[in-house]
């Protein structure tokens, strides 16, 4: 059942989904919602100490 | 900010013996390859003895800066970053980490002695017999332990867009030099211990050594070197990276993308035709990551320019995203069927390699080393800004030499090798192209020459730093435009 569908589905539409895939992460980047959360990650280096917390 | 008694200093002394190889190794392999270019003006310096003969010199050129200066440089800053960014102390500690170190340095001088005593696997960037391929496994285990271990204790909620780009080049090689090493050894069947046969044959074996060989280029030297530039483009600039959001699709669409454009390394071969296309296709949509990252990493200086006029470290930086979207666009050009006709096989494929591997792989490594090597050893800044002005000079005029002289002598040697007579005869015989070639040779090794000079200027420099000198012109109160 796996198989048949790996072989039948998967492997021969694979630029399909994983182009799906793709869009999909384009899309959470994008999201209006995520900006502030996301672009602020971008501060993680700049707030480094010489020291572990 | 906060007391906090339970500090533990991040583990730094594995990262200064790793800095200190890389500049070593970086060289070294300066100098062996400008020696091998000399040797192509000059045959007589191949001294007549088989251990010094191109063929067996120039792996040990592409593996002591691919892998020994390329390698060093990753260990040291992807280690530093991943303990800064996660705020936690290095997995396994000084124990691993000289683990690593060691293994690694021996590594690299027993891979040199067995090409230079003339053992080869015949896989280009796989040399080494099947015994090293082992030992190296396991040295790349334990850099993924130390590696993953330091980001799950991580304190920092967020795993930063660097540690991705390094734990893609991690996994995605491990996988690489697995699959293309599989081999039997001679020496199961009481032949010799520094012989082994590949599993594959022909154009299974071809396709299996592009698909390895040019996923060594995305990600040993491009996926990598990428999470060196999202730290020490921003930590250098001193503000945050111009998009994070880019970032995360510059990332996927490079781990979606790359995996498959080896093919194009095989047109017009046997190689089924679909899978050149295929090839092909997969490597002009690289054209999308590599605007991502050259955009995000220019774009970060957006606001901030003048730095590029007063920091000859952010000079490094900077103009290596330059050459990354320089070469970066060539590459896909080159992989177009009918340019790749024109270009495969010849020296413009060299001066494509130099202009990524010198002008992006090294700047951004002399660019983070600059940035390190007073951080680490706790000095104020380097000993002189001003000589790193001068190194980015002189290997800038070296790389224009280098790769101007190249794509001169490729394209001549192309359309030498097509041209025909009105008789339907190849006008050119193959020693009409080398003649030709000769003096873009010696323009060639002109170029190495300045590079592996400014490379001495900087070892200069990093000793002058660690030694905690500081030049006059340091001294003086900030006439910052000068330098």
């Amino acid at each position: 059942m796996f198989v048949a569908f790996v072989d039948n589905v998967l492997r021969p539409f694979w630029v399909l989904w994983v182009m799906m895939i793709f869009i999909g992460v384009v899309f959470y980047a994008y999201r209006p919602k995520n900006k502030q959360r996301l672009e602020d990650y971008g501060n993680i280096p700049l707030r480094d100490d010489n020291e572990e917390r | 900010m906060s007391i906090n008694t339970e500090a533990t200093p991040y583990c730094e002394d594995v990262i200064k013996k790793f800095t200190l190889a890389a500049i070593f190794w970086g060289v070294v392999g300066f100098l062996a390859g400008d020696f091998i270019a000399l040797q192509l003006a000059f045959p007589v310096l191949n001294l007549d003895l088989e251990w010094t003969s191109f063929g067996r010199l120039r792996p040990v050129h592409t593996s002591a800066v691919i892998f020994a200066f390329g390698g060093n440089v990753l260990f040291s800053t992807s280690l530093y970053i991943v303990q800064r960014t996660s705020r936690a102390s290095l997995f396994g500690g000084s124990g691993l980490g000289g683990f690593i170190f060691w293994n690694f340095q021996a590594l690299i001088v027993v891979a040199a002695l067995s090409y230079v005593l003339g053992f080869s696997q015949g896989q280009e960037y796989a040399e080494p017999e099947w015994w090293i391929d082992l030992w190296l496994t396991v040295i790349w285990v334990a850099y993924l332990i130390a590696f993953a271990g330091t980001i799950m204790k991580r304190k920092e909620p967020h795993i930063y867009v660097a540690n991705w780009f390094f734990f893609a080049m991690i996994l995605t090689i491990a996988m690489l030099h697995l699959g293309n090493n599989l081999a039997v050894p001679a020496a199961f069947f009481g032949g010799s211990w520094m012989k082994s046969y590949n599993v594959f044959g022909g154009v299974q074996n071809a396709m299996t050594q592009w698909w390895y060989g040019h996923n060594a280029v995305g990600f040993f030297l491009t996926a990598g070197f990428l999470g060196i530039m999202y730290y020490f483009v921003p930590k250098r600039a001193e503000r945050p990276v111009y998009s994070y959001r880019l970032s995360i699709v510059h990332f996927w669409a490079l781990i979606f993308l790359y995996i498959w454009a080896g093919p194009h390394h095989l047109h017009y071969t046997a190689l089924p035709d679909w899978a050149q296309t295929l090839g092909m296709t997969f490597s002009v949509m690289l054209w999308m990551p590599s605007w991502g990252g050259m955009i995000n990493g220019l774009m970060t200086l957006s606001g901030a320019w003048d730095k590029l006029r007063t920091d000859p470290v952010m000079r490094f930086l900077v103009s290596s995203v330059a050459f990354y979207g320089m070469s970066t666009f060539e590459g896909p050009m080159m992989s177009i069927k009918a340019v790749n006709s024109l270009s495969h096989y010849t020296d413009w494929g060299i001066g494509h390699v130099h202009s990524g591997a010198l002008g992006w792989v090294a700047f951004v490594s002399f660019g983070a080393l600059y940035y390190l090597v007073p951080k680490l050893w706790g000095r104020k800044e380097l000993y002189s800004l001003k000589l790193v002005g001068v190194h980015f000079w002189i290997a800038t005029v070296g790389i224009v030499f280098y790769i101007t002289a190249m794509w001169i002598s490729g394209i001549m040697q192309g359309l030498m090798w097509r041209a025909y007579d009105s008789l339907g005869f190849l006008q050119y015989s193959f020693i009409e192209t080398v003649e030709a070639m000769r003096p873009y040779y010696m323009i060639r090794a002109l170029g190495g020459f300045l590079f592996v000079l400014g490379s001495l200027v900087m070892v200069y420099n990093v000793y002058k730093t660690i030694k905690g000198d500081v030049a006059d012109e340091a001294m003086a109160p900030a006439a910052g435009a000068a330098r």
